[in-house]
């Protein structure tokens, strides 16, 4: 089971490291395509097998694959696709991001070990559906208004809008 | 078995990955990319919570449940706003998006 865990962490993190420093952009979608697989089987360690499976679909599905359509719409002309992230002007980044590490570190290490359970959790889409069906049904509700809303935002924002005139015009 | 302080370990490390690449890359998706990374560790740190702590009740898997459905709806209004913006630049350097400067 350990080696099961330390597996999948070093492929979420090499993976990871891939996504924010790769200099091509699509490989960076495609390792972090690799990483979203990763976060999905850490979800199934921890016996959470509806978020694996919706890890997946919404991200790897969805997310992914709007980023790298997003990646393909904006082809960088000057054809320098962004800055290497280990140049020496980006060691401030690193320096600000090692030291939120020692901070987190620091505070689930220094209070003494809780008290978990070992008892596995038998969680069955059934109860997530109850639950979200009777005691999270306003925020269910709500969360369907925020993702109509975005969905029109994001038509809205990326419109063209000369395209829109010209075809105005010309009726 | 890994323990909870394991998974929280991982969730750090991810997490200030995902911070390093916002921070020092250039290009406005990779900034959103390590975005995303963020608040799947976090997710992570969510989920660990769950398990390991109050496994018979639902709340953990919801609250995860819903912070992805929102981190959607940001990477879509997010990647539609550096659509726009290439339009208007041509580029999505953040160097070059200095619009606002005086």
């Amino acid at each position: 089971m350990k080696f099961v865990f330390y597996f999948l962490a070093f492929w979420t993190v090499i993976s990871a490291i891939a996504a924010i420093s790769m200099r091509n952009m699509m490989h960076c979608a495609l390792a972090l395509i690799a990483f979203f697989m990763g976060i999905a089987g850490i979800f199934f360690s921890l016996h959470a097998e509806f978020l694996g499976a919706v890890q997946i679909v919404v991200y790897v599905g969805a997310i992914a694959v709007l980023i790298l359509f997003a990646i393909m719409l904006t082809r960088d002309l000057t054809g320098l696709e962004g800055s290497s992230p280990f140049s020496l002007g980006a060691k401030w980044g690193w320096v600000l991001s090692a030291a939120i590490f020692c901070a987190l570190y620091y505070s689930f290490h220094q209070q003494p070990s809780l008290p978990t359970s070992t008892t596995a959790p038998a969680m069955t889409v059934a109860d997530i559906g109850q639950a979200l069906m009777t005691r999270y049904a306003i925020p269910f509700e709500v969360i369907s208004l925020l993702l109509t809303a975005a969905l029109i935002g994001a038509v809205i924002i990326a419109l063209d809008e000369q395209k829109k005139d010209k075809n105005a015009d010309a009726h | 078995m890994p323990t909870l302080t394991e998974y929280l370990t991982l969730a750090a490390i991810l997490f200030c990955i995902g911070l390093a690449g916002t921070l020092t890359r250039r290009n406005s998706i990779i900034v959103l990319i390590g975005i995303e990374m963020m608040l799947n560790a976090a997710n992570i740190n969510l989920v660990a919570f769950w398990r390991f702590l109050t496994p018979s009740t639902q709340s953990g898997q919801i609250f995860t449940l819903f912070a992805i459905a929102i981190a959607g709806a940001e990477a879509a209004i997010g990647l539609a706003l550096v659509i726009a913006v290439y339009r208007h630049f041509q580029s999505i350097n953040i160097d070059k998006l200095t619009g606002l400067k005086g």
